[in-house]
Formats: structure tokens, sequence, C-alpha cells
């Protein structure tokens, strides 16, 4: 893909007509557009991305004014702007037009856009085909994320910027329309086709039903929201970078115990809140278990009671009945044979009463016999919570329950444990929130940049554990959402309604595994061809020893090229470059994975696409020098040619002799000549010839900017 | 073969024919509507595909 030309009218300060021609010439890839500041470097990256996609860079400043000040205040409601590009991809020509009036250029829905495709009107998606509007900020790259501290300072790059790395993959690869099947396969599970009429439904089926339903819903969820992690955690990268740069400027050495007392207290919170949920678990435990202490005092009662009708003699009996009734049946001792006279028998008569409770009695010692191995077999259970309760107790700093204590008192001490597990936790928090308020080595009345910095740590820590445990999550709910399909599948199998449209589930479900399952490989094999193409970007661009690996997160470390795989700091021009390779790399893959696209070769090719600076889709680098030193600058300038076949470059005449190292890589040059009351009169040389750069002219009101071609 | 697409292949081929059949309509459809906003329509196609593709199995469709 190629840059042709660029043409503005009254854009912003451009006033009147204005056209920007590429160098297309493979050996001079470098077209040069120096502009002091306020000449509008800045605006012509947006010219960009308004004709393309109708959007701006992050912090292009009032967006919503894009007429020409001039030509709005000749005519405040019918002045137009208009942006118009022409580039090539794949031999095909396009052009795309975009137009507003000064009544409604804060109206993005109100623009007027005229796209054709070699000649031909087109559409928006010919665009987004050919530019993924999620590389956006890549191929047109602002000034903000070279200029900002936080690209030099960030601790992995992508710190410094909000690039979602996975999504602009999945963009080039048609990845989105994986994610789409994924997405409306999982809409038509849930179709109302798939439930059956209402004269036909069964309570029982339809709770089955719906359980499954629920746990294809949490899965769902689960996968949006893992979708969502990579940009989220991103973005608060970026946000921690600021935060970092901010926060640098006071005391390194108070910063860092500051945010070692910070982790410090952030562990202790977290500590105690696992506490509180263990000693409401245990209460949970013991309240499951509520029936052993009321069958505990009931049968702890019942025993003694039997163990005092022994004692007492009363049981065993000492005499069998069939004994007794013989002797009273003969009238004679069975034992001795002697006779019995009246009141003998009359005695063996009340032994034999005595005899029949003992037969109850015998009953009630082979109870007892049950209720004591019935107490003996939970004892082991009381014994497992005694001892939970007894370790959080310690855990506490109370006193733990003694080793026999019954289970009422060992609930009475886990009620107490709750309320100190509580008043710990809420301890920990208000001691934290006292330590971020206070304002030891802080300006009072400014804000306080190290809780800033903390919070923000606090929440890319918090995501990447998010990240860290989403793969198993997902595992365990897709099991769940297994189970409740079989189910389903079970209950419904004799009811020939419900089981077509459960084996309609099933299919359905099973065609969007394979799609998430493709939607995985092309990140998880995308992030490979990435990272090849990093490190022939970098090892193009500058020849060090270094090693670019790209995490599952698609964080990016440097680290040596050798066994150790130390990871390394470098230098200004070495990030920077770094980061100029990280774009390079998505622009190189960026034709490839449109092939790849275009022939559906998903499954065949990535994971082994190879790349090179001859082939790539160009960018727009607004300032890749503004913050270096000049010691870094020649570096990066010397290595910008070798990037990819195009490169545009708005940059300031900071430096014109550096500039002037790479002229033979040069095929256009442009200066953006400034006219206003504030500027100076200024000229630059190039190629040993002056020409105007600013202009001072109180005559002109509001600014105004010349396109001149070198 | 590349690590990929033999993993691909190793799951396209363990999928019931219900399956591969509802999975190759649907790439098409997607291709056809990759920019589509209102994707309602898109997804009551599918449940009813495989509505019918459930009727003609019979159950007998299992891997």
């Amino acid at each position: 893909m190629k840059l042709v030309s660029l043409k503005l009218r009254n854009w912003r300060s451009y006033f009147g007509e204005h056209e920007i021609a590429f160098s297309t010439e493979a050996d001079r890839p470098v077209t040069l557009l120096l502009g002091p500041n306020g000449a509008g470097k800045t605006a012509l990256l947006n010219a960009f991305t308004w004709v393309l996609y109708g959007e701006f860079t992050e912090g292009f400043k009032v967006s919503s004014s894009l007429v020409n000040l001039e030509a709005s205040s000749a005519d405040p409601v019918a002045a137009i702007t208009s942006v118009e590009l022409n580039f090539e991809n794949e031999g095909v020509e396009y052009y795309v037009k975009r137009s507003a009036s000064a009544a409604t250029q804060a109206d993005r829905r109100k623009d007027i856009v005229d796209i054709r495709k070699a000649g031909v009107p087109a559409s928006q998606a010919d665009i987004d085909r050919v530019l993924p509007p999620s590389l956006k900020d890549l191929f047109f790259f602002p000034a903000e994320s070279f200029s900002t501290a936080s690209v030099l300072k960030g601790e992995q790059l992508g710190e410094g910027t909000s690039f979602d790395i996975s999504k602009a993959i999945r963009s080039l690869l048609s990845g989105d329309i994986y994610k789409n099947a994924s997405d409306d396969l999982d809409q038509a599970i849930r179709s109302n086709s798939l439930i059956p009429p209402q004269r036909n439904r069964q309570d029982t089926i339809d709770k089955a039903r719906t359980h499954f339903e629920q746990t294809q819903a949490e899965l769902s969820a689960a996968e949006e929201r893992r979708d969502l992690l990579s940009g989220l955690i991103a973005n608060a990268r970026e946000e921690l970078a600021v935060a970092k740069a901010v926060a640098d400027k006071f005391d390194q050495v108070k910063v860092a115990e500051w945010e070692a007392r910070s982790e410090e207290m952030r562990t202790q919170i977290e500590r105690a809140s696992q506490l509180v949920k263990k000693v409401n678990s245990a209460y949970l435990d013991i309240a499951r278990t509520v029936h052993l202490y009321f069958a505990q005092d009931a049968v702890d009662l019942a025993v003694s009671k039997l163990n005092t009708a022994e004692q007492s003699g009363l049981i065993p009996p000492r005499i069998d009945a069939s004994v007794l009734e013989k002797t009273i049946r003969d009238e004679k001792c069975t034992l001795c044979l002697s006779d019995l006279d009246a009141d003998g028998i009359a005695r063996v008569e009340n032994l034999l009463a005595h005899v029949a409770d003992g037969r109850v009695a015998v009953r009630g010692l082979e109870t007892r016999t049950l209720l004591r191995e019935y107490l003996k077999s939970h004892e082991s259970e009381r014994q497992r919570i005694q001892g939970e309760v007894a370790e959080l107790s310690n855990e506490l700093g109370m006193d733990p329950p003694a080793h026999d204590a019954p289970l009422r008192y060992i609930q009475a001490v886990v009620r107490s444990a709750i309320s100190v597990a509580d008043s710990k936790h809420n301890e920990c928090i208000s001691q934290y929130e006292e330590f971020k308020r206070s304002r030891e080595g802080i300006a009072t009345g400014e804000p306080n940049p190290i809780n800033k910095l903390m919070d923000k740590k606090s929440k890319v820590d918090t995501l990447q554990a998010e990240i860290d445990s989403s793969p198993e999550k997902i595992a365990r709910l897709k099991q769940s959402k297994e189970k409740a399909l079989a189910d389903y599948k079970k209950k419904s199998k004799n009811d020939e309604v419900y089981a077509q449209r459960t084996r309609a589930i099933e299919i359905l479900s099973k065609a969007k595994e394979y799609f998430d399952e493709a939607r995985q490989g092309l990140e998880d094999y995308g992030r490979l061809d990435f990272q090849n193409a990093i490190n022939a970007t970098y090892s193009d661009l500058i020849a060090k020893p270094y090693q670019i690996v790209v995490g599952e997160d698609f964080s990016i470390v440097p680290v040596l090229s050798d066994q150790t795989e130390q990871e390394i700091g470098l230098s200004q021009s070495e990030t920077v470059l770094l980061l100029i390779s990280f774009l390079g790399a998505m622009a190189r893959l960026a034709p490839q994975y449109a092939e790849i696209s275009r022939n559906k070769k998903q499954f065949v090719e990535v994971g082994k696409v190879s790349t090179s600076k001859e082939a790539g889709f160009p960018v727009v680098l607004d300032a890749p020098t503004s913050p270096l030193d000049d010691e870094y600058e020649v570096d990066v300038v010397q290595a910008l040619p070798q990037l990819l076949p195009q490169v545009v470059l708005p940059v300031s005449a900071k430096s014109m002799e550096v500039w002037e190292l790479i002229s033979a890589k040069i095929g256009r040059a442009y200066i953006l000549e400034l006219t206003s009351q504030e500027s100076s009169d200024r000229a630059v040389t190039w190629q040993g010839k002056s020409y105007p750069y600013s202009i001072c002219d109180d005559s002109v009101v509001p600014a105004r900017t010349k396109v001149v071609a070198l | 073969m590349s690590d990929f697409q033999e993993k691909m292949k190793d799951l396209g081929s363990s999928l019931p024919d219900s399956v591969k059949q509802i999975v190759r309509k649907v790439l098409e459809a997607e291709h056809e509507n990759r920019f589509r906003d209102d994707r309602r329509q898109l997804a009551e196609t599918f449940a009813n595909e495989a509505l019918k593709l459930a009727r003609n199995t019979g159950g007998e469709d299992e891997s």
C-alpha cells in the first residue's frame, strides 16, 4: 500500500488549497515535512485520520473546529473544509474525500464522504478492509506518544501507548470475522427458535434449559471480559507511565519508600480480607454441622441415662426370663429344684416383671453402643472444625478453643473471630487511606502524584491478575456449561420437540468452540509473527545484540540475546527506535496479513510469516525525534529510511544538519511555512538553498500555513 | 503444514458432520456480512439452520 497524494482545502491553519505528493520511490522512501511549532504538523496527521475514518488522534485539540478560521470568518455558515487522499493498494487506486461546512463541522454525521475504488464509487468498508480502523493509531502516530516521557521511561514498552496489538493483529487477519461468528453463534444459541412452544413446555426440562442458559451467559460474559482486557491493560499501562513520569519529579528515594510501604499495606489489606473470608467460611461450616451439636446434647443425655441404669444394676438382667417363667410354671426353682411356696412364687413373679424391663434395657444397651459409635464418628468432624478454628484464632491473636471444646463453644469462638477479623480488615483499610492522605514530602495544595502513581500501579496489577486467572476461569465455566448442556440433553431426550432443539444448541455450541479456537490461535500465532517482525525491524534499524521478547499480553521487553535473557536498560535513542520498530513491525506485517486474509489462508500461514523493509504499509510519524537530546537524534534519523517502503515525517527544523544526513533517502520535501503575528522571521537551509520557514506579519490573523515544495 | 494449520485440522476433523456444515455456512455468511451493524438476522439464520440439521440427524450424528 502506498500513499500517493494529500490535498487540503481550508483545513485548520491551511488557508486555501494545498497539495502534498508523497515519495513513492523504493530507494527514497522518506517524505519530509518541515514546519515550526504551530504550523499544523499534528493537524496534518489528523487530516489523514479524518479523511479515512472521521476520527482524530488522541489529544488533538478543538476537534470541532476544522474549517480554517480565515475562511469561516468570511462565511461562517457555508465555508467548506475538505481533505482528499489518494492511495494505492495491490495495484488498485483509491480516492477518499471528506468535506464539512463551518455550520456542520462539529457533527461527524454531517460530513460528506466520497469514496472511489478504481474510479468506481465504493464504501467505507472498502477502506476498512485495506486500512482497518483499529490500526489508525499505528499508521498515524502522534507526537504526544513520542514526546511524553512515558515512552522513554516506561518499564515495559507499551506503557507509552494505548495500542492494543492483539486487536490490531485480529483486524489485519480478518479475525473480527471469527469474533463475529462466535458472538452470532452465542446469540443463535439463545434464539427463541430454540425454545419449545408454550404448549410443549415441561418444568423439569425448562429448569435444565434455564440452568444451561445461565452457564452459557456466564461463559460469554467471561469471554467478552477477556477480549477487553488487553485494551484495558494497555490503557492502564499508559496511564501508569504518565503518572510515573510526574511522580519521578519528586524525591526518588521517597518515592521508592512510598511504593514499598504502599505495596506492604495493600498486601496486609489482602491478607486481612482473606482472613475475613476464612472466618465466615468457618461459620458456614459450623452452620452446616449444627445438627451435630444438637445431636451431641441429646446423645450425651441418652448415654448418661443408660450409664446410670447400668450402674444401678437395672441392666443387664442377671437371669433370663425363660428360667423364671419355668420356675413359676413348675412351682419349683429351676436351678436347685426345691419346691416354692406362694411367697416364693410371688418373689419370682416380681423378679420376672423387672426382667421384662431388662429386655428393654438390653435394647437400651445396644442403643447406647450405637450412640457411642455415632459420637465417635462425628468426633473427628468436631476435631477438624476445632483445629481450623484454633488456627484462625491464632492468626487473629485470640485464644483458641480447647481441644475437646464442644461445637457450641467453638461456634461462639467463631462469632468473636468474625468481629475481630472485620475490625482488623477495616483497620488495615483506614491505615492505608491515612497513608495515602499524608503529604510528607509533597507540597501542600498540589494533587498527590505519588498516590495517583500507586493507584495506577494497583490498577495495572489488578488487571494483570485478572488476565492471569482468566484462562482458568474460562476453562471452569466451559466445564460448567458442558455439564449443564449434558444434563439438558439427558432430560430432553424422551421428548422429540425438546430433543431437536437441544441437538441444535449442541451443534451451535460446538461450532462456536471452533471459532473461539480459531480466534485464540490467530492471537497466539500472530504474536509469534509479531515477535519475529519486531526483531527483524529492530535489527534493520540498529545493530545491537538485543532480542525483543513479546509476552502473552503483548508486552515488549528487550533482553540480551544470549542464554541469560537478561532484561536490559536502553538509551534514549534505543528506546525511541524500539518504539519505531514496534510500529514498523505492524506496518510490515500488515500487507502480509492482508494477503493471507484475502486468500483465506489464516490457518496455513499465520505463525510463519517473515517480513522485510521492502514491503509494508506506510506510516506517518509526527515529530519522532522531539523527545531526544541532540546526541541521540542522529541514530534515530539515520535509521528511519530503513523502516518501511514509505515513511512520512512531519518534523520541526530543529536540527537541519541531521536531516541532511539522510537527504539521499528523502524523495520529497516540503516546508509548512507559518505566517502569523507571533512568528519570527526564520529561514531554513536545505541542500544549500534557503527557504522561508516562518514569517512575522502583523496583518495575518489568524495564523496561516502554506505548503511549499522544496 | 504449520502448527496452527495442524491444530485447526485436528479440531475440524473431530467435529461431527452437522457441526462442519454449520461452520462452513457461518464462515461464508460472516465473510459476506463482515461490516454489517445489525446482526440479529444472522443469529436467527444460524439457529434455524442448526434446527434443520438437528431434525435431519435425529440424534445419530454423535462425535
